[in-house]
């Protein structure tokens, strides 16, 4: 690995940015992997174990307003491969954000790879949404890895093939890794590169951790997109239409436990500036369509 | 359980359109093609099929 002028590696991972020591942070409350204490302490252990066939399962239960939980597609299992899809616009960094969170909350320690976001800036949207995180700072728990942005397309191609090598050689206490956005550094041009991305992270994701993969879907068509999926363990998707005069957004987990799901797996999200993701459940009477659609 | 079956090429308004069904207790497959839409349609009994003028 050479570093070049601007302290990024050739490797598209740059270490001098990252939060070594007083830059690492870590995060309390909102939505959770890990149900308590207990739960989460085994799991830890498991991790800790590298048990690539364990049947570890992070659960993967959003709270709304303190009080609803839903559950989406049972969990994440330690080494899998998760693929989050999304529209522009829908809330797929939140999400990314929150779970973020809910990892560390659950004593895990998560490498956030990401071409966009710098530690400060991280840190400046994790409070805009009151996920606080100062008291946590220190405790080396957290890494921003920032990845520098392809200057072509075979740039590209070679960032990401060394991007999946890369993350091979992250610390191992990284238990949860999360690259936000796969399309910022190859676009819907490099679709090979980014389905071999995807397969290497697969073939290397053998020591119990957890790999998530963000992508921003427009531009890639169903048949594509159905290729990413197949590579991944779990595949959600984040999705907005206006309804009328309503701008509704969706999140559903298509794929889990590396079987398709049966399509009900769907629930409506809010995006907000001041308190971030919001899930809201599937109403427990039917509702008529009208009733939803002015929801 | 009526089957609805969502046929469009955009994905954003199919999953709009698929969750309110949902939310409304319907049971609903989504196609994004005509031709896998015709597919669905033979294989599966529908009671109701929801398709994209522009499909």
């Amino acid at each position: 690995m050479t570093q070049q002028s601007n302290g990024l590696t050739d490797t598209g991972i740059d270490p001098g940015a990252s939060d070594s020591a007083n830059e690492t942070i870590d995060l309390d409350g909102g939505i959770f992997i890990g149900d308590d204490a207990e739960s989460v302490n085994t799991q830890k252990a498991a991790v800790d174990d590298q048990d690539e066939h364990s049947s570890l399962l992070y659960r993967l239960v959003i709270k709304a307003d303190g009080i609803l939980e839903t559950e989406l597609g049972g969990g994440i299992p330690a080494g899998s491969v998760t693929l989050v899809e999304s529209s522009p616009a829908v809330g797929k960094s939140v999400l990314c954000q929150h779970l973020t969170y809910a990892a560390l909350e659950a004593g895990n320690h998560v490498a956030y790879l990401t071409s966009k976001l710098t530690l400060t800036s991280f840190v400046a949207q994790m409070a805009s949404i009151d996920l606080g995180i100062s008291d946590h700072l220190g405790a080396e728990k957290l890494c921003i890895y920032p990845i520098a942005k392809p200057v072509s397309a075979d740039d590209a191609a070679n960032k990401l093939a060394r991007l999946a090598s890369n993350i091979d050689h992250l610390a191992t206490r990284h238990n949860v890794i999360i690259v936000d956005a796969i399309t910022d550094i190859a676009d819907r041009s490099q679709e090979d590169a980014i389905m071999r991305f995807i397969t290497a992270c697969h073939a290397l994701n053998i020591k119990g951790r957890v790999i998530i993969i963000v992508a921003e879907s427009s531009g890639f068509n169903e048949k594509t997109l159905d290729n990413f999926s197949s590579q991944c363990d779990i595949h959600i998707s984040l999705r907005g239409a206006k309804l009328g005069s309503k701008q509704v957004n969706t999140i559903e987990v298509i794929k889990a436990r590396n079987e398709k799901l049966d399509g009900s797996n769907i629930l409506r999200l809010e995006v907000r500036p001041d308190s971030g993701m919001r899930i809201l459940p599937m109403p427990t009477e039917k509702h008529s369509i009208n009733t939803i659609s002015e929801a | 359980m009526s089957k609805v079956l969502v046929v469009d090429d955009d994905r954003d308004l199919r999953a709009v359109v698929k969750y309110v069904l949902v939310s409304a207790g319907y049971e609903v497959t989504e196609s994004g093609d005509a031709l896998a839409a015709f597919q669905i349609a033979r294989n599966d009994h529908l009671d109701l099929i929801l398709l994209g003028l522009a499909i």
